[in-house]
């Protein structure tokens, strides 16, 4: 059985990261690279195994929304952003608007 | 009780939240695009939500596209939608279904960046779009009425034109028929003038006499028999000792191919030669043609001229009426009742003029609207004032006679 490895990072105040930004993209790409340990998940996996991860990645990032004071709109939304987005690397969250 | 207030509490509550969820939610182009790909319930229920914060009941979800399409008008259970809201991933667009108005193609959303912005700019130029019809119809039938009002005024002052024209005709014709009268003029000379008017208009050409003519007439009565025309007034200028014969009488003399034309006539009556002299004058007062003399015959039974000449001393002027033809007929009918009202009246202003025939013709004439109204009246008012002048004449010659 394929083990990812992600795991969700502690001490991150998931209500704050998400209304830091008005893009709710941007949000979701800092919740990705901050909220889970997905950039070193990816470091020690294989390449073929990325797309595993990131769906995965994917999944948790939904269940820190669904678990975020958040309306059930914003939440529905944020999800489709999670949904819809690639995931990009951290250096380059900054400069994607 | 206690659970109707914990059931308004809670529901309080609800309501609190829902408000909280729907307060500040909002989404843009890009989002729009996802809801509706996503095909989900969830996306129905938040663009419905978007329509209950925005709260306009012309608005609502076309659940089998996801598009927020606004209804033009509602046939039984079928609502029609009159435009969609659409959108890419960087600004909304309408989509404007046929048959509504055109104007709305021209809305540019580029500028909103949210959907609610975006609804209430559409919904607002449609208002604005709306009341600016309504204002252009109420201009129009401004324009109408103030064009209807224009055009009552113009037909207002054509009938108020005509009307003015009666009026003035009616004026007119009213002033010649009743107020011809000139200031100072009684209201006999008012109508003697009138008369004469009136003959000044008939044509001279149709009055012809039958036989003879005037000067003939006035031999015959200034020799033997000294025959007396009917109705034919003769006034004593007591200051010359003339005899004139009225205007409207004897200016319609006939000329040498037996037509009347107007002249002046006078008869003036030399008591101590006993010579009658007619002479004739043209309107400038000039002496038209020779005098002629006549003489009466010592032996002639005495005639009433000279009879009235005669007593003129003993009868107060003016109270006296001279001649009176009898011989002469005129073709012309209108001219022959012209004449004689015309003499009758000039009776009546010679002879009654103090005993209130004056009154008496004033009251007919202001009982009245139509000069020809009064002729029968005046009629029958000098027939009998003939009657009694006839019988002074005919008494003053009795006594004469019984005196010589």
């Amino acid at each position: 059985m394929f083990e990812s490895g992600l795991k969700y990072i502690d001490g991150i105040n998931i209500d704050a990261m998400l209304f830091s930004n008005p893009k709710k993209a941007v949000v979701i790409n800092e919740l990705r690279h901050n909220a889970i340990n997905y950039d070193e998940a990816i470091a020690k996996a294989k390449q073929y195994d990325y797309p595993l991860i990131t769906e995965e990645a994917r999944e948790m990032v939904d269940r820190l929304i669904d678990d975020s004071s958040l309306t059930k709109y914003e939440k529905y939304i944020f999800k489709l952003h999670n949904k819809k987005w690639n995931f990009y690397k951290k250096s380059s969250i900054n400069s994607r608007g | 009780m206690f659970k109707d207030l914990l059931n308004s509490a809670r529901s309080n509550f609800e309501a609190h939240q829902r408000a909280e969820e729907i307060r500040h939610l909002d989404i843009d182009p890009e989002e729009y695009v996802m809801l509706r790909d996503d095909k989900s319930p969830m996306a129905v229920e938040l663009l419905k939500a978007v329509l209950e914060k925005l709260n306009l009941p012309k608005w609502e979800v076309d659940e089998g596209t996801s598009r927020i399409v606004r209804i033009s008008e509602v046939q039984g259970s079928r609502k029609n939608w009159s435009l969609a809201l659409t959108s890419d991933t960087r600004r909304f667009h309408l989509k404007i279904y046929r048959d509504f108005d055109a104007d709305l193609e021209e809305i540019d959303l580029v500028a909103c960046r949210g959907i609610c912005a975006a609804i209430n700019f559409v919904e607002t130029t449609i208002q604005e779009l709306h009341e600016r019809r309504i204002r252009e119809a109420e201009i129009r039938r401004i324009a109408l009425i103030k064009e209807e009002i224009r055009r009552k005024k113009e037909e207002f002052a054509k009938i108020q034109a005509k009307v003015e024209h009666v009026n003035k005709t009616f004026l007119s014709i009213y002033a010649k028929e009743l107020n011809s009268f000139k200031l100072g003029e009684t209201i006999i000379e008012s109508a003697i003038r009138y008369i004469s008017d009136k003959v000044d208009t008939l044509p001279h050409a149709e009055i012809l006499l039958p036989a003879g003519n005037l000067q003939n007439t006035l031999i015959q009565f200034a020799g033997e028999q000294f025959k007396i025309i009917d109705n034919v007034p003769c006034k004593l200028d007591e200051a010359t000792g003339a005899i004139r014969i009225s205007n409207s009488f004897i200016k319609y003399c006939v000329n040498a191919k037996n037509h009347i034309e107007p002249k002046c006539g006078e008869l003036k009556f030399n008591e101590e030669t006993k010579e009658l002299v007619i002479s004739f004058k043209d309107s400038n007062g000039i002496q038209v043609g020779p005098q002629k003399v006549y003489r009466e015959p010592a032996s002639s039974r005495e005639p009433i001229l000279s009879f009235s000449l005669r007593q003129k001393s003993s009868i107060p002027s003016p109270h006296h009426i001279g001649i009176q033809a009898r011989t002469i007929e005129l073709v012309s009918d209108p001219l022959q009742e012209i004449t004689n009202i015309s003499a009758k009246v000039e009776q009546i202003d010679a002879s009654m003029r103090d005993e209130g025939a004056k009154v008496s013709v004033l009251s007919i004439y202001l009982e009245t609207s139509s000069f020809r109204d009064i002729i029968a009246p005046i009629n029958n008012l000098l027939s009998s004032i003939a009657e009694n002048v006839s019988l002074i004449a005919w008494n003053s010659k009795n006594s004469a006679g019984e005196a010589e």
